[in-house]
């Protein structure tokens, strides 16, 4: 499985910030909980999904393949 | 702000001088036409006047303060202008002071994060970065200047009218001494980002304003840390969304942080606020030793920048063309290029070496880094200062999830500077020889350095005027006397050096490259050749020099006829 890219992430996490704004804050847990069912139904294994929810609580670290990518300042 | 009880340049380690408001003079009758004028004797206005005064060129100071700036506090200089400010022969004072790093270390609620380091190599003879206060770059500007003829520094000097014509610029000049005007070929506003000069030509600044402030407070005290950039993201301290840490020479610390939402500003910035705040950073740092407050004041991040740089024979540079975010360290950095820049363009016009439309290309070039610093800049403020619940939560869930998983950790980066490449100018000169090459500084960039193999740096061989650098094997090799006669004819400051495969120290202009590690880090063979810039920037390479190119090359630079 192909992982989005950092400027894919960060797009996203650009669209996220703007949609729990959108929300509002009495709608934003149950958009949030909504968005993680929607993103989990197009994932392909159960398995990974139940793993996005450890990552989450902090219970395991995700494996990302991300590592060892340098920053350059 | 200074603490009570202290007088407002009374600072625990930096002696403010006086300087004597300069005496009127002009004497009534006699109309002197100055080559430039500068408003303005912060770094940008003093880094201009040392420029300009290389290439001969006469230069009046006009500052309304009597001392160096107390107001702006820029304290990161960056590699590229190290560079600069070895080119205009001032930079030893700064390795004497500054206090380089390489590393940035990112903290979320105590915990480390995310660090990056910034290129350094054995090639680099600048850290990229370097720690000191604004007032000891003035100073050291100012000990250059203030030894040099043609550079005449005016005190206490307010600019109050400013008019140009077809051929002249005229401004008014007010001091405690009386008032005169002065006419000059050009003007340069370095008059910072409160411009007398914009606000006399009725010029707004354009662009957007970001919501989070921040308080900005400088501290003594011995904290045995490294010099590295730290930032803290929900500090423990609970001192404010954001943190970021710098040290600085004479045992002095810069702290920033961002103030929480709601929070009032005007009891923010009380000092008995300040002091509480700081105490828990310092905390926080581990520091439970005795500290000093030095000063403190209040920010807000902004991207604001002039539509256009130059107005006929008016030229804004530094702050007073633009304003930038903090985050990048660009304020500073990106005025001294701007003062390079303009300068070396402004004395080749008035040495008769250029045509005047290259003036131009110092808007377009300049504004252009403006317009990068700026896209990146709102990305930077939003992850600093996060605007609203959303991006708060947002940064707060990477942030959280950047304890114990890389892949949200290259969130933190600060995106700090880097030099602006002039490519689209270039795009008029067809860079057909481009394509050969597959290492090395590409065209527009500023050049990279090399170590010889004797450890000489490559760049230090740089002249004030345009240089070229012929790899050769054979020190006689034909060309390069070609070549230094067709450049040294439009350009008497014209210096070619040569980088040869022979072992040895360097001398004469030729680099030992015993090992071939600077041909290869810059895809030259012998007979290959880079024209660059007086500030160092990629004008045209080839693989192989074609004389007539070249010639063109520079032609093109110098906007001049190409035959």
């Amino acid at each position: 499985m192909t992982r989005l890219s950092f400027g894919e992430l960060e797009r996203f996490y650009e669209g996220l910030a703007l949609s729990i704004d959108k929300a509002g804050p009495e709608n934003e847990s149950l958009f949030l909980a909504k968005l993680a069912i929607t993103l989990a139904s197009r994932l392909e294994s159960g398995g990974v999904a139940q793993e996005c929810l450890k990552v989450a609580l902090g219970e395991v670290c995700g494996k990302t393949g991300r590592a060892g990518e340098k920053e350059n300042g | 702000m200074r603490p009570q009880g202290r007088g407002e340049l009374e600072s625990l380690y930096f002696d403010y001088p006086r300087f004597d408001t300069a005496r009127v003079p002009e004497p009534s009758g006699e109309t002197v036409t100055h080559q430039a004028i500068i408003v303005g004797a912060g770094p940008v206005g003093l880094t201009a006047a040392i420029a300009l005064a290389r290439y001969g060129i006469k230069s009046v100071i006009l500052e309304a303060r009597n001392t160096f700036n107390d107001g702006s506090r820029a304290i990161c200089v960056a590699r590229s202008s190290m560079q600069t400010f070895q080119q205009i022969g001032v930079v030893q004072p700064f390795l004497d002071k500054a206090l380089g790093w390489t590393r940035g270390r990112c903290f979320y609620s105590s915990r480390e994060i995310y660090a990056f380091d910034m290129p350094y190599s054995n090639n680099d003879k600048f850290y990229p970065m370097y720690n000191i206060q604004q007032q000891y770059i003035e100073r050291y500007l100012w000990e250059i200047a203030d030894q040099c003829d043609l550079i005449d520094i005016r005190w206490g000097s307010r600019m109050t009218q400013l008019r140009q014509s077809d051929s002249a610029v005229i401004v008014h000049v007010e001091s405690d001494c009386g008032a005169y005007d002065l006419q000059s070929q050009y003007l340069l506003a370095a008059d910072g980002a409160h411009s007398a000069a914009r606000k006399i030509m009725k010029l707004r600044l354009q662009g957007q304003n970001f919501e989070g402030r921040y308080v900005i407070a400088d501290v003594r005290a011995q904290i045995d840390r490294p010099t590295e950039r730290l930032a803290m993201f929900e500090p423990k301290s609970g001192v404010g969304a954001t943190v970021l840490v710098h040290r600085q020479p004479d045992n002095i610390w810069r702290i920033d942080w961002q103030l929480r939402d709601g929070e009032n500003e005007e009891e923010a910035i009380h000092e008995n606020n300040i002091r509480g705040s700081v105490a828990k950073v310092l905390d926080e740092l581990g520091h439970c030793g005795e500290w000093d407050l030095e000063w403190w004041s209040i920010y807000t991040a902004n991207t604001l920048c002039l539509d256009d740089y130059r107005h006929g024979r008016i030229f804004f540079i530094g702050d007073s063309a633009h304003i930038v975010p903090i985050f990048g360290v660009r304020g500073l950095n990106n005025g001294i290029t701007d003062a390079h820049n303009l300068s070396w363009k402004l004395a080749y016009v008035l040495n008769g070496l250029a045509g005047e439309t290259l003036l131009d290309t110092y808007s377009l070039e300049r504004r252009g880094a403006t317009l990068d610093v700026f896209a990146n800049a709102s990305k930077s403020a939003r992850f600093m200062t996060p605007p609203t619940r959303g991006w708060q939560l947002a940064r707060h869930a990477v942030l959280s999830l950047a304890v114990d998983n890389e892949f949200t950790r290259p969130f933190a980066n600060p995106r700090q500077m880097h030099p602006f490449a002039y490519v689209d100018r270039y795009a008029e000169f067809t860079p057909v020889r481009e394509s050969e090459f597959s290492a090395g500084t590409p065209y527009g960039h500023m050049c990279s350095n090399a170590q010889g193999s004797d450890r000489t740096y490559l760049l230090d061989f740089a002249g004030q005027g345009f240089s070229g650098i012929l790899f050769a094997t054979d020190r006689r090799d034909p060309i390069s006397a070609a070549i230094a006669q067709a450049c040294g004819a439009l350009d008497p400051e014209f210096k070619l050096v040569l980088v040869t495969d022979s072992a040895g120290a360097a001398s004469n202009n030729i680099i030992p490259d015993h090992g071939g590690k600077i041909a290869s880090a810059f895809g030259a063979k012998s007979g290959s050749f880079y024209l660059l810039r007086p500030d160092l920037h990629v004008a045209g390479r080839w693989r192989d020099a074609v004389l007539g190119e070249i010639e063109s090359a520079l032609r093109f630079q110098l906007v001049r006829p190409i035959s």
